[in-house]
């Protein structure tokens, strides 16, 4: 987890429950995460780790997530958690979940594999914008604002306007706590 | 190397619970999530 980008994943995902009603945002907000749910455990066990650059910090790490985050996993890790669903429900779950493997892409220091362990020897993937922390804590307030204000509004066209207005305010509000708490460090 | 793996753990636990366990219910009682 390592302070990675988290708040960016759920922004995204309220976003996409903006134009798919039918799917339940729990379950989006879990496929946006779904890499890194299935990471920890195996962060925990040593099979996958962490590898701090200059003490640390937002962005600052190599992510040696070689089985959950290499291309061929996270497609797998995602057709799993689809297959808890049916029809189109499962496309938007296996495509949420895979957006996180894009996202991470984006940011990551080419740490991220293309074969589950490095099989193969390929070179490993990630445009790195993360040397760029501010850059990169921009881009994941601007999910965050984008996708809840899509979110927001698509929930009051439900016309359900308090509850609409409560859920949006509170999606809104978890990514700007979710946000700063990464950025402090915790 | 433990202090360094929990770093981030607290936005991403919290991050799940506030997404999935509140928002993810206030959702769930908007008329949109009616079959």
């Amino acid at each position: 987890v390592e302070q990675a980008v988290i708040a960016g994943h759920f922004g995204f995902a309220a976003g996409v429950k903006a134009r798919e009603r039918a799917v339940p945002l729990w379950a989006l907000m879990l496929a946006c995460q779904w890499l890194d749910v299935v990471f920890v455990p195996l962060l925990l066990l040593g099979v996958e780790r962490l590898e701090p650059l200059d003490g640390g910090g937002y962005g600052k790490v190599i992510i040696h997530a070689d089985w959950t985050h290499s291309l061929l996993g996270a497609l797998l890790l995602s057709a799993l958690l689809g297959a808890f669903w049916r029809g189109r429900a499962r496309l938007v779950i296996e495509a949420v979940s895979f957006s996180h493997w894009v996202l991470d892409l984006i940011v990551h220091r080419a740490d991220m594999p293309l074969l589950p362990a490095n099989a193969g020897g390929f070179p490993r993937l990630g445009f790195g914008l993360w040397r760029w922390p501010a850059a990169t804590a921009l881009i994941e307030l601007a999910l965050v604002a984008f996708g809840s204000a899509l979110y927001w509004r698509a929930a009051l066209g439900s016309g359900a306007r308090r509850q609409a207005n409560l859920a949006g305010a509170v999606v809104l509000a978890s990514g700007l706590v979710t946000l700063a708490l990464n950025l402090a460090g915790f | 190397m433990l202090t360094t793996e929990r770093r981030g753990g607290v936005s991403f636990m919290l991050g799940l619970l506030l997404f999935i366990g509140v928002a993810g219910r206030l959702d769930a009682r908007l008329p949109w999530n009616k079959p």
